[in-house]
């Protein structure tokens, strides 16, 4: 089945496909089973083939038991829930640092193996950037404070800023917009 | 299929008919696929229809085919 | 029938259905208790139906009928019917009622019958119990069919393994009771029922005894393809003879010639008839009461430049009653007799139809949601697995549902409204339906809560039908229970639906029209006398097209002729506007609101429109093959046309022509036939043939593709003498410069003649080639330019290539003549007038609503990142500058709502409305069991 029979021009399979295959990395990198994640492609005419596709799938997931608990995962629901939370708070970051990879039009199976390795995502989550505020340069302008698109910094007129690092996403909006006189928003690697 | 809806021969004079009368755009006569087209691109563009069909139901033998070539969608 | 164009009195006569019709709910009990059973029409008479019964079950009106074969009607007995009957719908006092009706047009869509071979005895037909025709087969095939979708052998009720198909059943015959034309379909309907059968029963054996494969339409080649390359399937070049019966298992044996063996027999298990077209049953009738000429066939004498007319000013053609044709076809003339009819009834247009009012919208957004959930028993498609009573038990225990009912068929006039009604009564402000397909019926169910007065996007379908019950049809608990779950998922939905608005957006009432031959001049008239002006664009310094270089038809029509008249026509109408050596350099906007950027003689014009047809036709291959272009012998059937029309020398005294079939196309490259290609070679051979009746005609053919009225051409070309030889693709005909026997510089085409088994070499003063039509080069630009898509053939792809085929998924841009594919004259106007007739219930409406389930952006979310814009193909979305930054913000009209945008926004800002993160991750909650990891994430991240 080719990725570029979507009847809307977008062609939006090719995304759908690179996300799994990223999604797969990610389930690796957690320490779950990149077998858990499934992308098939398959036309509405095709209901013998989804019948077949979503009970081998079936059969696959429960072979490998419950979240965590499949033969090489060993993570306890804690470590797993905390893990998962953690990789959903990058979730804004990874897209904005995988964008062009994310948008790319893929053609056979050799290019989908190698379109990420688990070195890339590995490295991906070990070299987060951080964005803070150096305090003895903020102005307290508010200027970034309202730019924030996920209201993370904390701060009023004459309050200096703080970027909260729970909610920030990393989009680097607040650099941006931080006035080049002040230079006050950090970026840390 | 022996209900007839069909167009009969011409009365002498409309007055002395005791039958209902209807006034419209236009008569299409016959409601299978084309006749559904074309009534529903008339209404849609500001005219009243009048669809006639001499079965019970419109559909016309298009209703009677499983699927259509060459995309093999339902015909239904 | 009497009167004249404008003023039609018709008069009909309404046969009793002996229903009330707003009584009947369909419920079927009155089928169940009538004792008497007859063969049922709409099975083909091979399964048995009541006598009283809807006639099928997506029946309009879904109302059921007496048949004549009635006990009470026959013999005053009975009324069993009455006595059952819930909803005192029976009425068998119902008289006929006469009706006059007064309109100003007629169309005639009268449609065909299927050739009846009862009465040639030669195919065992109502003998042989295992001969079906192609219309019993299709029944068969379908699960609403006499044996629910099983093909069965009516001797022994058991499945056939071994089939056989004849092609022309009644078509391409000149014996008595026989059509002399090409059915059209044919061909093609069999490879379909060959793929089907063969999903049916994958070790089925299928064989096709034909004499050509007419695979001559869009993506027909590939078709063919498709079903020859299915396992245990064999294409025959035989005709063939049913022979006789076996008695012991009534299989039937059928006798075919074969090119080297001589004649062979076959038994097969069944034998399907593939049954042409015929006129429709009272073809005589019609034509005496409404005052028309058929032809000698029986179909409508057509005007040559307009198929879709009829010999009487007013009434009009369209369909198969035109000539057989395919659906597409069908629909497209529908579209074109409308047009007409607009054009005459211009001035009436909007004086009898009524805007449709809905009930003003009650504001609920305060409101705790009370959801009403309606069950639906489809009839029996979802009663009979999933258990409808405890579907409706269950949803009553979802929070927030305040109310639950069933209902026979959700989808009916009565139900429907019942929904309605019990919205207001019980002051529900979301309504779950759980039934079919949203495919089918959403819009049905969201005008049903317009009519409540609730706004339509606070409607969700639970599909427990074509997910549930269709499927999972022999594990009835099962089903019922994942029916409960997907009504739990869409009540979860449901609760969190937003209302939505859609957009009434201005018309502007000017058509563009891309292209000025006859396609594009055709559709220009139609639309500017339906009183809008057009704009119409040309490529080149004149009008006219390809057609300027095509002298007649096959059918005779003077092609110049029309052409001098249409460009008259063009030029001298006040609202048409023409451009000359015109370039588009740019189309902005959106149905109804266009703006093209057009470069053309006059400079540069910003022409606004609402509504833009595409008819900038095809091309001609210009052969690489059999020495084209190296000698001057060597021409394509387009200049053998354009030279015979000049009278030149050469021609007059050409002692011998050959032409080659199939030069550029249908092969790896072209994966597609030019359709166009045998019936003009069949033309120039009968001109040459008419010029010297002593020059020698050879045409070298694949399958002869002279389908529909054309065939007659072909009959008559052999008649004269002209030779038909066929080529395989594996050894095609080799071509060299020589001399021939006199001295005279040849052609020499060495080709194998499978008849003969050896190979001829003919001697050519003139070699004529087919020379594939090939997509316009324009074709790309263009469309990129209008976003539109184009198939994998290179010609422009219609939204749907049955019931759209004159438009695309960008909506408000239109199609007609070779741009979508190659046609002959007649159908490029049949399509020109359709597409008239589209663009006209577009550009005669004031304002284009668009979808609300389209794409919104919360600014403070967006970060300016871009990734939004670069995926959207239908650019629906522009950076603006604000003073918080660069915003993206979305033109909902442009939006189709495929929500990739969505899905590349890092913070989330841009959403599918109707569609949310938070509305698709509350269905999934509902159906999974949740544990404690996918609590905590939710608390931990905040996933509302």
């Amino acid at each position: 089945m080719s990725l570029n029979e979507c009847n809307y021009i977008t062609q939006g399979n090719f995304y759908a496909l690179n996300v799994t295959l990223l999604g797969k990395r990610i389930l690796q990198h957690i320490g779950l089973n990149p077998g858990r994640l499934q992308i098939e492609f398959m036309s509405g005419g095709d209901g013998l083939l989804f019948a077949e596709v979503v009970d081998a799938f079936v059969k696959q997931v429960q072979a490998l038991g419950p979240l965590g608990k499949g033969a090489e995962e060993n993570i306890g629901s804690q470590a797993l829930a905390s893990r998962l939370s953690s990789v959903m708070k990058l979730v804004p970051y990874i897209k904005i640092a995988k964008r062009e990879k994310l948008t790319a039009r893929l053609t056979n199976e050799a290019a989908y193996e190698a379109h990420f390795t688990s070195e890339e995502i590995d490295s991906l989550f070990e070299n987060v950037v951080s964005y803070y505020i150096e305090p003895s340069a903020c102005k307290a302008c508010m200027t970034c404070l309202r730019r924030c698109p996920v209201d993370a910094i904390d701060g009023r007129k004459n309050w200096i800023h703080v970027i909260d690092q729970e909610k920030c996403i990393k989009c680097g909006t607040c650099l941006e917009a931080c006035p080049p006189l002040f230079s006050a928003v950090r970026k840390n690697f | 299929m022996k209900n007839d809806i069909i167009p009969k021969e011409v009365i002498e004079q409309f007055s002395r008919s005791s039958a209902s009368r209807h006034f419209g755009d236009v008569m299409v006569v016959g409601g299978g696929v084309s006749g559904i087209q074309a009534s529903l691109d008339l209404a849609t563009a500001g005219f009243k229809v009048y669809l006639v069909e001499k079965a019970p139901s419109i559909g016309g033998h298009m209703a009677q085919l499983d699927k259509t070539f060459p995309t093999n969608d339902c015909s239904m | 029938m009497e009167g004249k164009a404008g003023n039609f009195k018709v008069t009909l006569t309404q046969h009793p259905r002996y229903i009330r019709e707003d009584k009947c709910t369909g419920c079927g009990i009155c089928v169940k208790y009538c004792p008497v059973e007859y063969p049922d029409p709409f099975n083909q008479a091979i399964s048995k139906n009541k006598a009283v019964h809807v006639y099928f079950s997506q029946a309009i009106p879904l109302v059921a009928y007496i048949d004549q074969s009635c006990l009470y009607l026959k013999e005053k007995k009975c009324l069993v019917c009455d006595s059952v009957c819930q909803a005192d719908a029976i009425d068998l006092r119902q008289r006929e009622e006469k009706i006059n009706v007064a309109v100003g047009a007629i169309i005639l869509a009268s449609g065909i019958k299927p050739f009846d071979p009862r009465n040639h005895a030669e195919y065992g037909y109502g003998k042989m119990q295992n001969v079906v025709t192609s219309m019993d087969y299709e029944r068969l095939l379908s699960s609403t069919g006499p044996y629910r979708g099983e093909i069965l052998r009516a001797s022994d009720k058991k499945h056939p393994k071994n089939i056989a198909w004849i092609q022309c059943v009644g078509s391409r015959r000149t014996t008595m009771g026989g059509n002399s034309y090409c059915s059209g379909v044919c061909c093609t309907y069999t490879q379909k029922q060959v793929i089907l059968t063969k999903d049916h029963a994958p070790d089925a054996r299928c064989t096709i005894f034909h004499n050509d494969i007419r695979a001559f339409g869009k993506d027909f080649e590939r078709y063919f393809q498709r079903t020859a390359a299915l396992p245990g399937v064999r294409f025959i070049r035989s005709y063939v003879s049913v022979d006789r019966e076996e008695p012991e298992n009534r299989n039937v044996v059928v006798r075919y010639a074969t090119a080297d063996a001589g004649v062979k027999e076959e038994t097969f298990d069944m034998v399907v008839l593939s049954v042409g077209l015929t006129p429709p049953a009272d073809h005589l009738g019609l034509a005496q009461t409404f005052g028309i000429a058929l032809s000698d066939h029986g179909f409508n004498r057509a005007d040559p430049v307009n198929p879709i007319a009829t010999s009487r000013p007013g009434i009009f053609v369209s369909g198969a009653f035109q000539g057989p044709t395919d659906i597409p076809e069908s629909v497209f003339s529908a579209s074109g007799a409308g047009s007409l009819c607009g054009t005459l009834l211009d001035k009436r247009r909007g004086k009898l139809t009524k805007e449709r009012i809905y009930p003003s919208e009650r504001d609920v957004a305060g409101e705790e949601p009370r959801i009403g959930v309606f069950v639906c028993h489809c009839g029996a498609n979802i009663s009979s697995v999933v258990n409808v009573s405890s579907a409706v038990e269950y949803a009553l225990t979802l929070p927030n549902v305040v109310y639950a009912k069933e209902q026979l068929f959700s989808c009916a006039t009565n139900s429907a409204q019942e929904i309605t009604d019990l919205a207001r009564e019980k002051g529900l402000n979301r309504v779950v339906i759980a039934a079919c397909s949203p495919r089918t019926l959403e819009p049905l169910f969201r005008d049903t809560l317009r009519e409540a007065g609730l706004n339509q996007y606070y409607m969700d379908m639970a599909n427990i039908r074509e997910h549930c019950s269709w499927v999972h049809s022999k594990q009835k608990e099962a089903a019922t229970e994942k029916a409960k779950d997907i009504i739990r998922m869409s009540v979860a939905r449901a609760r969190r639906l937003e209302p939505l608005q859609e957009f009434d957006l201005p018309v502007n009432k000017a058509a563009l029209v891309v292209g000025g031959g006859i396609a594009g001049m055709t559709c220009a008239l139609s639309i500017a006398s339906q009183g809008h002006p057009v704009h119409l664009v040309e490529r080149d310094k004149e009008l006219g097209g390809m057609a300027r270089r095509i002298p007649t038809t096959l059918e005779g029509m003077d092609v110049q002729a029309h052409l001098s008249d249409l460009i008259r026509k063009v030029y001298q109408h006040p609202s048409i506007h023409v451009l000359h050596d015109a370039q588009i350099i740019d189309v902005a906007g959106y149905v109804g609101n266009f703006e093209t950027t057009v470069e053309s003689e006059r400079g540069v014009s910003r022409i606004q429109h609402g509504a833009a047809v595409i008819a900038v036709g095809a091309d001609v291959y210009q052969p690489t093959e059999y020495l084209y272009g190296e000698n001057p012998q060597v021409v394509t059937h387009l200049e053998l046309g354009e030279r015979i029309a000049e009278k030149d020398e050469t021609i007059e005294s050409a002692q011998s022509v050959v032409m080659i079939q199939c030069v550029g196309c249908r092969t790896t490259e072209r994966n597609y036939c030019s359709r166009v290609c045998c019936s003009h070679a069949i033309k120039n051979a009968l001109t040459l043939k008419a010029i010297n009746p002593d020059m020698n005609v050879d045409i070298l053919f694949r399958d002869m593709r002279s389908y529909g009225l054309r065939e007659d051409y072909y009959r008559a070309a052999a008649d004269k003498g002209v030779r038909f030889i066929r080529w395989e693709p594996e050894d095609p005909p080799k071509v060299e410069a020589g001399t021939g026997e006199d001295g005279r510089p040849v052609v020499k085409v060495t080709v194998a003649d499978p008849i003969l088994g050896q190979r001829l070499e003919l001697d050519a003063d003139i070699l004529s080639l087919a020379a594939a039509v090939i997509p316009s080069p324009s074709t790309d630009a263009i469309a990129s330019l209008f976003k539109v898509t184009l198939s994998p053939d290179g010609f422009f792809k219609e939204a749907h290539v049955k019931l759209k085929p004159v438009e695309f998924a960008t909506d408000g841009v239109f199609l007609c003549g070779t741009a979508h594919y190659p046609k002959h004259i007649q159908e490029t106007i049949n399509q020109a007038y359709g597409a008239a007739g589209r663009v006209l219930t577009l550009l005669s409406r004031d304002t284009v609503v668009a979808s609300g389930a389209v794409c919104a952006v919360t600014a403070k979310k967006c970060m300016g990142c871009g990734a939004c814009l670069d995926v959207c193909t239908y650019g629906a979305i522009e950076m603006q500058k604000s003073r918080k930054g660069d915003k993206a913000v979305v033109n909902p009209v442009l939006c189709k709502g495929d929500g990739l945008c969505n899905a590349v926004c890092p913070t989330g800002a841009i959403v599918l409305q109707h569609f949310t993160d938070r509305v698709m991750l509350s269905q999934i909650d509902a159906v999974s069991a949740i544990s404690d990891s996918v609590l905590q994430i939710d608390e931990v991240t905040a996933c509302d």
